[in-house]
C-alpha cells in the first residue's frame, strides 16, 4: 500500500496503517530526538509522546503529502516539552537557558554529539531540522520565526563549523 | 568534494543511531491502546489554519476589543486538553526610561543579575541608583515612499525604504561591475557587466585566519569607489575568558566558548585589478543590520553577555582581538526591563578616508529590526511573552502563565547628535519588518500584531518624538497577522492575512486619532507593498490554496502579484491580480530582491518554478527572471526568461539556487549559487531586456 493510502486509513482510525507509517520513519524520528535531546531515554519518551499526539490528532492533518513534515513538527514540540520539563526539574529560572540545555548522557555517536555541542541551540535546531528531519529552509524559517535567508546562512555556517570539527 | 550539507547528512545517516528494537510495532500498539483519533473540530465561521490555539473565551475577546470591535467571534472550545485562559489586558504602548551606569562594577553586576533571572522584571533593582535618561527628540524625517518619479542611473540600486539611506545587501552594481556574495559568504565576486560576455574579474575573500577565526561576510555597500563589507568572525576563548590568537588552530573540546564579533572593512575599488583594503573596524556581537548615509556607516550588533565580565568591545583596528577596547561605562546604558543579557551595540563610522569611529553606544536590551531615516535610527527588539513562548514550544499541553503580552522595545538614537539616545518605548505586539515603522512629521508610526488570549490582533500606534503615545487603532483584523505595511504620507496601508488578504487603509493625518478608512479583500497575501504612483499600490506575495491546507503550517502554493487602486481611501479596490502557481521568489520575503528600472518604468524579480507530481513521483523545476510593469491599471508581463544555468533551490545547500537579479543598461543579470558540490560559488546569467 502506498503512503498516501496509509495516511488515509490511519486518519480513519486504522492503527496498523498508522503503525506502518511510523515504522517507515522510526529511525529518523528516533535519530532526530536523540540528537536534539542528547539522551536515549528522553528520545524514547519524546517519540512515544509524538506517536500518541499524532495518532489522536490525525484528523487535523489536511493533506496526505504533508504527513512527514507534520509528524516531525509534533516531534519537535514534544522534544521542546521534554527540555522544558527537564529544566523545571533542575530548577532553572531562565526561559532562554531552557533551550540551551544540551546534555549528552549516552555513548552513541560521541563525535557527532560533540560536534553538535559546539553549536548554539538555534544552530542545532536548524541543522537537525534540515539534515535529519529533511525540512527546507522556508519551513524551518516558519517554525523558528526566522527569515529563510537567515536560516540558509545560519545553516551553512553551522554545517561548516561541524564539518571542521569532524574532519 | 562533497558539500557540507551532504557531508553532515551522511554523518547522521551513518551514525548508527537508530530506533532500538523495542521501539517497533508492539511499542506503537501499546502506546495507542484504548486511544482513538479526536474528531475534527469544525468551525462554522472560518476554516482554521493553526491547531486550535489554547482556548479562547468570548468574554475576554470582548473585553479587549470593546472600543474598536470589528468582528465578534468565538471559537469552539471542546478539546479535552485545552484550558480556557483569562487575560484582560488592554493593548498599549508606553515610553520607558533608559538608565546609565556610574561604574563598570554596576554594569557587571547588572549583567550578572539579568543573567541569573533572565525573565524577571528589574524595575526595583534599577530604581535604587539609576538616573533616568531622556533628551528631546530630533527633527522630523521626510516622506518615505518613492514612485517612478525617481532617478536615472542606468543601473539598479538596492530597493530601500528611505531615499538617501542606503541599505546593505548581498548584491550591488555600479553600472560597470556587479558585486555578488557567494553562497557560503566567504567571497564577494565581481563580474564585469558585459551582457552575455560578463565574466568574473575579481574577488574579495573574507580570509579566515584559521577555523577558530571563521570569518564570513553578511552584506556590503558600494559607495563611490569604495567597497564596504560587513561580516562576522569567531572569537574563541578559553575557560578563563582569554581570547585565542585568531591565527591559532585550536583543538576543540568542551573547554572553549565561541563568541561572535562583527567587522566593517573598506576597500578601494577604483582599480578593479588592484583592490586594496584601506580600513577596518570591528565590534562585539552578531551582525544585526546597518545603514549608510553619505560616507557615514551605522552598524548595529547584538552581543550576548554570557557573564558579567564579558562586556561589549570595539577594535579600532579590524579583528585583532588583542587590541580590543571595552565600550566605556559612560557609553553603556540599560533599558528598564532587559529580559535577556543581550547588549545592542551601535556604532557610527566615517568611511570617507579609511574607517574612523565616531561613536559607540551599548544598551542592555537586544536588537532585531532597525528602521532609519536621515535623522534618526530606531532599533527594535522583540520581547517574548511567556504566552507566546509556551505556545510555540508546546501547543498541545499548554499550561502557560499568561502574564505578559509580547511587546516590542524601541530605542531611538539621533544621528545628528552623535548617536545620542533620545527616547525609549515599548509597544504591545511584534513587528513584521522594517516597513512596519515610519517617521512622519516627527511622529513614529508602528504597526504591530499582538498575540493575545490565544489569537492575533493588529494595531497601529502613533508615537511622538519622545515616543509617547499620541494615538492608536487597536484590535483590528482579529485572528490575522500583519504581512506587509507601507506608509505614504499620513496614510498607512496594512496587509493582514489569515485566509484572505485584506488591505487596510488607515488615515493617520490626525496623529491622536488614526482611523481605518477602508479595506479590500483578496485571496493569498502580499508581503511587500510598492507604491506605483499616487493612486496605485503593487502587492507582491504568496498565492495560497485553501483545500491544500496542511495543518499548522501554511502551504504557500506560489507567487502572486496584486494591484490596488487606493485613489478613494475609503474604498480601496483590487485593480488586477496575477497568480503564478508553483513559483517562488526571494522577493516574497526580502524586499531587496525587487529590481526597479526607473528608466523603463518596470520591475524584475527572480523566480523558481517547482512542481512535484506525487502520483508519478516526478518533478519539473526551473528558474529565471520575470519582467513586468503596471500599465493602464493592469499588470503586464513583459518577459519571462527561463535560465538554463539555474535549477531550483530544492535541498537548501546542494541544489542550484537563483537568488537575485540586477540590471545595468539593457541587460538583466541573474545571480545565484552554483550547482552541486562547488560549495556555494557564484554563478551569473544574463538576458537582454525585451523591447517594449
Amino acid at each position: 500500500m502506498n503512503e498516501k493510502d496509509l495516511v488515509k486509513r490511519a486518519r480513519a482510525g486504522d492503527k496498523s496503517a498508522f503503525s506502518q507509517l511510523y515504522m517507515n520513519r522510526r529511525d529518523s524520528l528516533y535519530r532526530y530526538a536523540y540528537f536534539k535531546l542528547g539522551s536515549s531515554h528522553d528520545a524514547e519518551d519524546a517519540v512515544s509522546a509524538c506517536i500518541v499526539a499524532a495518532y489522536t490528532g490525525i484528523s487535523t492533518l489536511k493533506s496526505e503529502k504533508a504527513f512527514t513534515g507534520w509528524l516531525f513538527r509534533i516531534l519537535y514540540r514534544e522534544c521542546c516539552a521534554v527540555i522544558r520539563r527537564r529544566s523545571e526539574r533542575q530548577g532553572e529560572e531562565s526561559l532562554e537557558e531552557r533551550n540551551d540545555l544540551y546534555v549528552c548522557d549516552s555513548h552513541l555517536a560521541p563525535e557527532l554529539s560533540e560536534a553538535l555541542s559546539q553549536l548554539s541551540a538555534e544552530e542545532r535546531d536548524i541543522v537537525l531540522l534540515s539534515a535529519v528531519a529533511g525540512y527546507k529552509s522556508g519551513e524551518i524559517a516558519e517554525m523558528l520565526g526566522l527569515k529563510p535567508a537567515t536560516v540558509r546562512s545560519k545553516l551553512s555556517r553551522a554545517l561548516a563549523k561541524m564539518r571542521s570539527f569532524l574532519e | 568534494m562533497k558539500n557540507d550539507f551532504d557531508f553532515i547528512r551522511e554523518q547522521f545517516d551513518g551514525s548508527g543511531v537508530n530506533a532500538p528494537e523495542n521501539m517497533g510495532e508492539d511499542f506503537v500498539a501499546k502506546r495507542l491502546e484504548g486511544l482513538e483519533p479526536v474528531a475534527e473540530v469544525e468551525n462554522k465561521n472560518k476554516k482554521k489554519r493553526y491547531w486550535i490555539p489554547a482556548g479562547i473565551s468570548a468574554a475576554a475577546a470582548v473585553a479587549v476589543l470593546t472600543a474598536t470591535a470589528l468582528i465578534s467571534y468565538s471559537l469552539v472550545n471542546n478539546l479535552a486538553f485545552q484550558k480556557p485562559v483569562k487575560l484582560e489586558k488592554a493593548v498599549s504602548s508606553h515610553s520607558a526610561s533608559l538608565f546609565g551606569f556610574k561604574s563598570r562594577e554596576e554594569v557587571v553586576k547588572t549583567v550578572e543579575r539579568v543573567n541569573k533571572a533572565n525573565d524577571k522584571r528589574m524595575i526595583n533593582y534599577y530604581g535604587n541608583y539609576a538616573e533616568a535618561y531622556a533628551e528631546d527628540g530630533a527633527a522630523a524625517g521626510t516622506g518615505s515612499a518613492k514612485t517612478f518619479s525617481g532617478e536615472s542611473l542606468g543601473h539598479n540600486t538596492t530597493y530601500v525604504q528611505h531615499t538617501g539611506v542606503d541599505e546593505a545587501d548581498k548584491v550591488k552594481t555600479d553600472g560597470k561591475y556587479i558585486y555578488y556574495m557567494s553562497g557560503n559568504q566567504t567571497a564577494i565576486d565581481i563580474y564585469s557587466a558585459d551582457g552575455e560576455n560578463s565574466k568574473k574579474v575579481a574577488s574579495v575573500s573574507s580570509e579566515s585566519k584559521s577555523d577558530s577565526n571563521y570569518r564570513c561576510f553578511s552584506e556590503f555597500y558600494i559607495s563611490g569607489s569604495r567597497l564596504v563589507t560587513l561580516g562576522t568572525y569567531s572569537v574563541v576563548r578559553d575557560k578563563d575568558g582569554n581570547a585565542f590568537d585568531p591565527g591559532d588552530d585550536i583543538e576543540y573540546s568542551g573547554e572553549y566558548t565561541f563568541d561572535t564579533a562583527t567587522f566593517a572593512e573598506v576597500f578601494d575599488i577604483s582599480d578593479i585589478g588592484n583592490i586594496r583594503q584601506t580600513g577596518s573596524f570591528s565590534q562585539s556581537g552578531n551582525y544585526c543590520s546597518s545603514r549608510m548615509i553619505g560616507d557615514m556607516l551605522y552598524i548595529v550588533t547584538t552581543d550576548y553577555a554570557e557573564n558579567g565580565q564579558d562586556l561589549p568591545f570595539i577594535c579600532a583596528e579590524g579583528n585583532d582581538i588583542a587590541t580590543a577596547d571595552e565600550v566605556p561605562t559612560d557609553c553603556i546604558y540599560s533599558v528598564e526591563n532587559p529580559v535577556s543579557p543581550n547588549f545592542m551595540v551601535v556604532s557610527s563610522l566615517d568611511t570617507s578616508s579609511n574607517v574612523s569611529l565616531t561613536r559607540t553606544k551599548a544598551i542592555l536590551g537586544s536588537a532585531d529590526i532597525i528602521y532609519c531615516n536621515q535623522q534618526n535610527l530606531y532599533v527594535t527588539a522583540y520581547l517574548y511573552s511567556n504566552a507566546v513562548y509556551n505556545s510555540f514550544f508546546d501547543n498541545s499541553n499548554s499550561e502557560a502563565s499568561y502574564s505578559e503580552p509580547e511587546s516590542t522595545q524601541i530605542v531611538k538614537l539621533s544621528l545628528d547628535k552623535g548617536l545620542d539616545i533620545t527616547a525609549v518605548a515599548a509597544v504591545d505586539g511584534r513587528i513584521d519588518d522594517q516597513y512596519a515603522l515610519d517617521e512622519y512629521e516627527g511622529n513614529l508610526r508602528v504597526a504591530t500584531t499582538l498575540y493575545l488570549d490565544g489569537r492575533d490582533v493588529n494595531n497601529l500606534f502613533v508615537l511622538d518624538e519622545k515616543l509617547e503615545i499620541l494615538g492608536s487603532v487597536t484590535g483590528f483584523a482579529e485572528n490575522e497577522s500583519i504581512k506587509a505595511v507601507r506608509y505614504i504620507g499620513s496614510t498607512a496601508y496594512v496587509i493582514t492575512y489569515e485566509q484572505t488578504d485584506p488591505l487596510f487603509v488607515i488615515d493617520a493625518s490626525d496623529p491622536a486619532n488614526p482611523a481605518i478608512l477602508g479595506e479590500v479583500k483578496i485571496s493569498g497575501f502580499s508581503t511587500m507593498l510598492v507604491p506605483v504612483d499616487d493612486n496605485t499600490l503593487l502587492g507582491i506575495g504568496y498565492y495560497t490554496q485553501d483545500e491544500d491546507d496542511g495543518i499548522d503550517m501554511e502551504i504557500q502554493e506560489g507567487l502572486k502579484l496584486a494591484l490596488f487602486d487606493v485613489s478613494d481611501k475609503s474604498a480601496p479596490r483590487v485593480l488586477d491580480e496575477k497568480v503564478f502557481k508553483n513559483y517562488y521568489s526571494e522577493v516574497q520575503y526580502n524586499p531587496k530582491a525587487l529590481v526597479v528600472n526607473y528608466e523603463r518604468g518596470d520591475y524584475v524579480i527572480p523566480f523558481s518554478y517547482n512542481r512535484f507530481d506525487y502520483e508519478r513521483d516526478t518533478s519539473e523545476q526551473y528558474s529565471g527572471s520575470l519582467n513586468f510593469r503596471v500599465a493602464n491599471g493592469k499588470l503586464e508581463i513583459i518577459d519571462e526568461y527561463v535560465s538554463d544555468v539555474f535549477g531550483f533551490d530544492d535541498d537548501i545547500i546542494s541544489g542550484a539556487y537563483l537568488e537575485r537579479c540586477a540590471y545595468t543598461g539593457d541587460y538583466i543579470y541573474l545571480l545565484g549559487w552554483g550547482n552541486k558540490g562547488n560549495k556555494g560559488e557564484t554563478v551569473i546569467d544574463s538576458v537582454r531586456y525585451k523591447a517594449e
